[in-house]
């Protein structure tokens, strides 16, 4: 720890916790998978030139397809806002660096090393996944799609996950409790509002998808039926699916939202026109974006009444759209209006967005979907949002940050080139693609000659756009070599990332901001700058490395599983071991700003935030449980007679036993009596073992009896739904562990209690959740 | 305008979706282009050299709020009047679309999608594959189900589709006016033969 490495050693790369650090990483890494994506794309517009083109067969543009789609919603753009959000957020607020930073590289590096293993998928036998981004059932289970590819993106997906998941907690966190002194929520730029939403959908969104991954996978691996058969099939995912789906959109948009609100702050030296309603349009339209995904399944001849209201709700989420669209456009009137790079960049995106938004409504209108859905007009439609909206606002960020980024400034006229070229190309593109209204989309080859000249212009527009990139990559490149010295703040922007050197030091302020009204004072501390201790561990890297080698096993060979899986166990045992000697501690921020979390800290704030994640997780298991149980009303065995209800009974009398220990446990801590917390754990430890031993008796009795996971759509959803509880109450057990060995080592002081106190949160909400599973299938 | 494409439509329900698509587009054209012009004259107006506003935004100070709860409230109600009521207007039309005819002289024709390509069942039990006759002045319901994966039943010169969905029914129906053929695909990515998934519709 004491030694840093050389800022451009690669050691560092590889061990930095910094913010910052991990910011530039995450841009690096999702330009590389923008620029694989991208050459998806230009590979598939070229074969769409003319109809005969002989350049993919099906398969290969099946692939191309769909890996584009994975590869540019899940690992190019939404990586790239986070890039942005890493090195920006922490100076927004005035903040040292995020909450948790060594769990913010083990975001990067799953993040990276997830999106290889999506990646490689080109090369193994079978290929990529040829069965669209979307993954719909039953097209993606083994039977119709044996190819491994498909199992090893999944795998992939559910890195990503874990990935998002760690990300989104940490965001949060900071953002909740660590602002500079005085810097209430009134007063946050834009920016990290809409970062702020963006991780609140992604801790709602993302979980169930990881249940829909999760149940594709135990089909695809073990052989259970949710997707082959009527009764869970292609609605069950449809429900998971865009359930995630529909919000990931916002999640994708959201930070660009952020990004022009700050723009137009800087460029119109005006404040924001209707900043609060902003925000509250911001906030509703992340709520409603969880009650409209039925409309990508309006073709699907689900319940009419069901799809109705969704229209409704559809057409309503432009509603918050609208506002925020028209009060950024009066935010320009009587301004004064700097016409720079990222200001282009940031109208460009308004301007697109609302071709998008626009078209969006048409897609929301019922009738009008039975046409569009499944066409060119759709693909045209999320582009514009997509990538016209989301990409040239952040396209907007990466101009405006870059001076504070690298201190030196870009080149102007290169860049405003850049903006032009991209901005006609863009919609050469997609523009024809709205009057293919009625082509279908996901073809690698069409006979209508209507089609034809349509197509080619919208290739030319592709290349256009495409090839654009290279004036960002060149500028970019020669301005950090030999550009102009940018200074602190050549925007003359507000917000306190221009307050602090270009680049920032490592601590982001030689001094402290603290703001009282509108003013922000800077407190030097007597030229002493609080100590700051940068943290590098290659710990993250290593477990992230560890599980691709894990997954990729599980798939191309058995010894590189194992290999994978003691790799894995030993790096999480020398991390828990570091943890246990305190090896990387980050002080509680004391004088941060946190209303209303004044009277919790950092990692109790966190694990709420994963019991919400994981109560989602559950939320989608339950669901598919229902659709499925629904689907079956009368085939399913009532509770009583499949399931041992006084086994199952002494069970939940265990397990809530347990629940009493562990909060024994959280007293003693308290009171600082750290033997009887030595009891109470190695109480709830033992409970928590009975527990995992009576379930086993049980699984193994009703194996006896033939109910197996895959003799019947009722036994695998009961094996997968307390399997996935047990999995909880295992790493539940992993933590006491930790924990006992901490206080064994006497590691604990008393009156600090944080560590039991979350695990005891956890602790509960498992025991919560196994009592809904109980009702579910013994009492039911 | 479009409307002149109405009478060149080969059957219902295609006109009733034209009127509908019509007036999506006029509003939507028409809002977005006030929207986006006062944009960008706001911009060519109080751009810099210009624009003798002074600067409100100054390093180390938090703009204040500028905003007119009026405006503000305008915005709201008039995104959410126009939208609710384009919404409201689509709901009978829905119904039209959706609601499948009955009757003595309504043909039902099964439509099954498979990997890849598409049966039909007339309802004298005959089948036919990759074409199907209906005659013209009746109305047909196709009545579509699918063997294996999810595919998707459009006939575009109708303007209608629906999901082929395995294991449940979904109905699409026509009125032809005029004979000729058209063109059915399928719309949803089914496998490698998914470009190849066409049948033809003979009206005659
Ligand atoms: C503001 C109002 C918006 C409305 C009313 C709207 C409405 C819709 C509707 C109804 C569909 C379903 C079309 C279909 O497949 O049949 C759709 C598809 C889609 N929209 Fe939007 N949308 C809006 C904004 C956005 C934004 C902001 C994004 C992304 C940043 C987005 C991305 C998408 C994507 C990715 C799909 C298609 C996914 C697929 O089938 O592969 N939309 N939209
Ligand atoms: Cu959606
Ligand atoms: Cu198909």
């Amino acid at each position: 720890m004491g030694d840093h490495p050389n800022y451009y050693s690669i050691k560092h790369w590889l061990t930095t916790t910094n913010h910052k650090d991990i910011g530039i990483l995450y841009f690096f890494t999702s330009l590389y998978f923008l620029m694989v994506g991208g050459t998806l794309a230009l590979l598939f517009r070229l074969q769409l030139a003319f109809p005969w083109m002989n350049i993919l067969d099906a398969s290969a543009y099946n692939q191309a397809v769909t890996m584009h789609g994975l590869i540019m919603v899940l690992w190019a753009v939404s990586p790239l806002s986070f890039a942005l959000a890493n090195y920006v957020v922490p100076l927004q607020i005035g903040a040292k660096d995020l909450a948790f930073p060594r769990l913010n590289a083990l975001s990067y590096w799953l993040y990276l090393f997830s999106g290889l293993l999506a990646a490689i998928t080109f090369f193994i036998p079978g290929g990529a996944p040829d069965v669209g981004w979307t993954y719909y059932a039953p097209l993606s289970t083994a039977r119709f799609s044996p190819q491994p590819g498909v199992t090893l993106a999944g795998l992939a997906l559910i890195m990503l996950i874990m990935s998002i998941t760690v990300g989104t907690i940490n965001f949060i966190v900071t953002v909740a409790i660590m602002r500079a002194p005085g810097l209430g929520w009134s007063k946050l730029p834009l920016f990290t509002w809409s970062i702020l939403f963006t991780v609140l959908i992604m801790l709602f969104a993302f979980s169930p998808l990881a249940t829909g991954v999760l149940l594709l996978a135990v089909d695809r691996v073990l052989g259970t039926a949710f997707y082959t058969s009527p009764e869970g099939g292609a609605f069950l995912w449809g429900h998971l699916f865009w359930f995630f789906g529909h919000p990931e959109v916002y999640i994708v948009l959201m930070p660009a939202l952020g990004i022009i609100g700050d723009v137009i702050e800087t460029f119109t030296r005006k404040p924001l026109f209707g900043r609060k309603y902003i925000i509250i349009s911001m906030a509703s339209a992340s709520f409603i974006s969880f009650v409209v995904y039925v409309h990508h399944m309006f073709n699907t001849g689900m319940n009419p009444v069901v799809r109705k209201i969704m229209s409704i709700t559809t057409e309503s989420i432009s509603v918050p759209f609208g506002v925020i669209m028209l009060s950024f456009i009066f935010s320009l009137y009587k301004a004064r209006i700097n016409i720079r790079t990222p200001f282009l960049f940031a109208i460009g995106s308004i301007f697109l967005f609302i071709i998008g938004g626009i078209t969006g409504v048409f897609n929301s209108s019922i009738p009008l979907n039975h046409l569009i859905r499944g066409t060119y007009w759709v693909v045209a439609h999320f582009h514009y949002a997509m990538v016209g909206a989301a990409l040239f606002g952040l396209l907007a960020g990466l101009y405006y940050w870059y001076p504070k980024m690298t201190g030196k400034m870009y080149n102007e006229r290169l860049g405003k080139l850049h903006f032009l070229i991209s901005f006609i190309g863009f919609n050469i593109l997609y523009l024809p693609m709205f009057i293919m209204y009625d082509m279908p989309r996901r073809v690698y080859t069409y006979s209508v000659p209507e089609w034809i000249p349509l197509n080619h212009v919208a290739t030319m527009g592709g290349y256009i756009f495409g090839l654009s990139f290279i004036l960002l990559v060149y500028n970019f490149y020669k301005s950090f070599k030999a550009g102009p010295q940018a200074g602190n703040n050549p925007w003359g922007g507000w917000t306190l990332e221009w307050m602090t050197t270009s680049p920032p030091p490592p601590h982001n302020f030689d001094f402290e901001p603290v703001i009282s009204g509108d003013q922000v004072t800077l407190y030097t501390n007597g030229g002493h700058p609080e100590p700051h201790v940068e943290h590098y561990t290659p710990l993250p890297m290593y477990i992230s490395l560890a599980l691709f080698v894990t997954f990729l096993g599980l798939i191309v060979s058995f010894p590189i599983f194992i290999l994978g899986v003691i790799l894995t166990i030993v790096v999480l045992g020398k991390w828990f071991w570091s943890d246990v000697l305190d090896k990387f501690v980050i002080p509680e921020p004391t004088k941060s700003e946190r209303w209303p979390f004044e009277r919790t800290t950092k990692v109790k704030f966190g694990v709420w935030m994963l019991v919400i994640t994981e109560a989602m997780l559950f939320a989608g298991l339950i669901g598919a449980y229902s659709l499925i149980r629904f689907n079956m009303i009368d085939v399913w065995p009532p509770g009583p007679v499949a399931h041992d209800v006084r086994l199952g009974g002494i069970n939940t009398v265990i397990l809530l036993t347990s629940s009493l220990t562990a909060a024994l446990a959280v007293v003693y801590a308290k009171m600082g009596n750290l033997r009887n917390v030595l009891y109470s754990l190695l109480a709830t430890l033992g409970l928590a073992g009975l527990f995992m031993v009576l379930k086993a008796v049980e699984w193994t009795e009703l194996y006896m009896k033939g109910f197996t996971l895959t003799s019947e759509l009722p036994a695998s959803v009961y094996y997968v739904l307390t399997g996935v509880h047990g999995a909880h109450v295992i790493a539940g057990m992993i933590a006491i562990v930790y924990l006992i060995t901490k206080v064994i080592k006497g590691r604990y002081k008393p009156g600090v209690y944080e560590g039991v106190e979350s695990f005891g949160i956890y602790w509960h909400f498992i025991d919560i959740v196994w009592i809904f599973l109980f009702a579910l299938f013994y009492l039911l | 305008m479009l409307s002149s494409l109405i009478f060149e439509l080969p059957g219902d329900p295609a006109p009733t979706w034209y009127s509908l698509f019509q007036l999506y587009f006029v509003l939507g054209a028409a809002i977005g282009s006030v929207v986006l012009g006062l944009m960008f004259y706001f911009i060519y107006k109080y751009r810099d050299g210009k624009s003798n506003e002074p600067e409100d935004i100054k390093p180390g100070r938090i703009p204040g709020e500028r905003s007119n709860v009026k405006i503000i409230l305008g915005f709201f109600s008039f995104t959410a009047i126009v939208l609710f009521s384009l919404a409201i207007y689509s709901i009978p039309l829905t119904n039209y679309i959706e609601d499948v005819p009955q009757g003595e002289d309504v043909i039902v024709i099964e439509v099954i999608g498979y990997q890849w390509g598409w049966r039909f069942i007339y309802p004298n039990g005959t089948e036919s594959v990759g074409e199907v006759r209906v005659p013209a002045g009746k109305t047909i319901v196709f009545k579509i189900t699918s063997l294996d994966v999810l595919h998707n039943f459009k006939i575009k010169d109708f303007r209608v589709g629906v999901d082929a969905v395995p294991g449940a029914y979904t109905y699409v129906w026509i009125r032809p006016h005029q004979s000729g053929e058209y063109l059915i695909q399928c719309y949803e990515l089914c496998g490698v033969g998914h470009a190849n998934m066409v049948a033809t519709l003979i009206v005659g």
